[in-house]
């Protein structure tokens, strides 16, 4: 492995250090060191420092992906301590900034992530949380209503 | 600050496709892009991907008790006590927006992610839906229905389903209650006819339920004519593209099963079909699995379990209760029946693996003794149904 060392700087200027490994997990990254192998830094325009940083400190975690249960378990465990730390805005930015980039492992994690919250919610709690409006007519609820008439609903805890 | 809107539709996609099928209704209740984007094609095919996903690590299946549907969380690990953990209960809505458990379907069967339901109330007894994207159908019936009515679920060639009921007491004691009635539902036609001369030169059992896999059903049946010493059983198929049974297929058991024997069936993902033998004489039970099936041809390869059950129930299941399962990753069959100890109607699920491997799972009290907990395997599909236009 190249212990290169890249530089990456973000939207409002800050810089991070970090081996090439690492930063070949940006698979953004990734394409423009295939393109041109002396690049050592590189500006990322569309991510601010603090959601940088934490990209990082996924890809940091995740540089060498060992194939062993016991290694996945551990991941596994890092995964959702990590997803701990953040409210859903944080998630959103994240979601946003692995989607730019390009960090495949980290876009599935934080979907899953806000997919799971989505879980324990109303219609009205949903709204609420990720910030959108009921904009149904009362006759389209109603026809929303029809056309999903049965369903499986979390049990013993029926939902309006 | 970033909120949901934000978020291109991609990444809207990303996020909902891997919502747990229980939450799919207050997705689509949220707000008209939520909704919209649910009945996409290609949201569609990401869902299932994504559940397919789940199931590998998380395994769920459909159960049947006391007349409501589940959609339930299996847990079998060798280290901790195995756990059925219902994820999700049937709900209904209905017109005066009132939601209540849906507590009348007495028959479930499975087709590749479709589920039909049968209800027990006189009117609007046939439901098709798929649980991933909320679509039902109503069938409803041709004339009254009879309690011994058989039901199968598949599609033809053109995957336009079908619905077969039927009804064959030869074997009954009064002439003129002997009825021979197949009739087949199409939902492209949205109607039943009469399908004559069909009826397979065999018994199926009332109770006997079929089992459909790649659009076909397959039942345990057995010969019609010979009642004396050891029956001939087999397999047989009713085939929904041309609408006939198929040939007689051979089972693998070494022994051929009495009358008091039991044999049900059970699908194993996608295309294969396992079968379940005990003998009543001797409790020996075997379930074997197929490498190859269809509608005019069957090949078995593998013996999946052979237990000696006398050291384990001492009993023998029920042949109209005895759905069962398989979980190949941890090697076991459940199988679903009654709790033969307790003085009360009481669901049990027994694992049985090899080397002796044996648990029970109390399901609860069955309130209405003649319904017995069933399961079925499930696999998510994004399989949409016909709907009437």
């Amino acid at each position: 492995m190249s212990s290169n060392k890249i530089v990456l700087t973000s939207s409002d200027g800050e810089s991070f250090e970090v081996e090439e490994v690492v930063a070949r997990k940006l698979q953004i990254v990734g394409h423009m060191l295939e393109d041109d192998c002396v690049i050592n830094e590189i500006p990322l325009q569309n991510v601010t420092g603090d959601i940088l940083s934490m990209v990082i400190e996924y890809c940091k975690t995740h540089v060498d992906e060992e194939e062993s249960e016991e290694a996945q378990t551990k991941l596994k465990t890092w995964d959702e301590e990590f997803m701990k730390k953040f409210d859903i805005k944080t998630l959103l930015q994240i979601i946003l900034a692995a989607n730019y980039l390009n960090v495949k492992g980290l876009l599935d994690l934080v979907s899953q992530t806000i997919a799971d919250t989505i879980k324990d919610y109303t219609p009205e709690q949903i709204r609420e949380v990720f910030g959108v409006e009921n904009d149904y007519t009362e006759e389209e609820e109603a026809e929303v209503r029809k056309e999903n008439a049965w369903a499986f609903d979390e049990a013993d805890t029926p939902k309006p | 600050m970033t909120i949901m809107s934000d978020l291109p539709r991609d990444l809207l996609a990303e996020i909902l496709s891997k919502v747990p099928l229980t939450s799919l209704r207050a997705v689509r209740f949220t707000c008209k892009k939520w909704n919209d984007l649910s009945k996409d094609r290609s949201f569609h095919k990401k869902q299932i991907i994504e559940a397919k996903k789940k199931q590998l690590k998380e395994f769920e299946v459909i159960m049947m008790r006391n007349f409501r549907v589940y959609l339930t969380s299996v847990d079998i690990h060798s280290d901790v006590d195995p756990s059925f953990t219902p994820k999700g209960t049937l709900i209904s809505l209905n017109d005066d927006a009132n939601h209540h458990q849906v507590d009348n379907v007495s028959k479930v069967f499975h087709c590749d992610g479709l589920l039909l339901c049968i209800t027990k109330d006189l009117n609007f007894r046939l439901v098709v839906w798929n649980p991933y994207f909320g679509q039902i159908r109503w069938i409803k019936p041709r004339n009254s229905y009879h309690i011994l009515d058989s039901y199968a679920f598949g599609y033809d060639e053109n995957k336009n389903h079908k619905i077969l009921r039927f009804k064959d007491n030869y074997y009954t004691f009064s002439a003129q209650d002997q009825i021979c009635e197949f009739e087949v539902y199409s939902f492209e036609s949205n109607s039943w006819k009469v399908v004559l001369d069909v009826s397979p030169a065999c018994d199926i059992e009332a109770y006997n339920r079929g089992l459909s896999l790649k659009g076909n059903t397959y039942w345990y049946a057995k010969d019609k004519y010979d009642r004396g010493g050891e029956d001939i059983d087999f397999l047989i198929c009713f085939d929904f593209t041309s609408e006939r049974f198929g040939p007689r297929l051979p089972l693998p058991f070494n022994s051929s099963p009495t009358w008091e024997d039991i044999v049900t069936l059970s699908s194993v993902g996608e295309d294969q079909l396992a079968v379940l033998f005990q003998s009543n004489r001797t409790k020996w039970m075997e379930i074997w699995i197929t490498s190859k099936i269809e509608p005019t041809e069957v090949s078995w390869n593998k013996l999946f379990l052979a237990v000696d059950m006398r050291a384990l129930t001492r009993f023998e299941f029920l042949a109209h209760a005895g759905s069962f399962f398989i979980d190949q990753k941890k090697n076991v069959v459940v199988v679903f029946d009654r709790d033969m100890d307790a003085p009360t109607d009481r669901g049990m699920a027994y694992i049985i693996g090899k080397n002796g491997y044996f648990r029970k799972v109390d399901l609860g009290e069955d309130a209405d003794s003649s319904c017995y907990p069933l399961v079925c395997s499930y696999v998510p599909s994004s399989v949409q149904i016909r709907q009437l236009t």
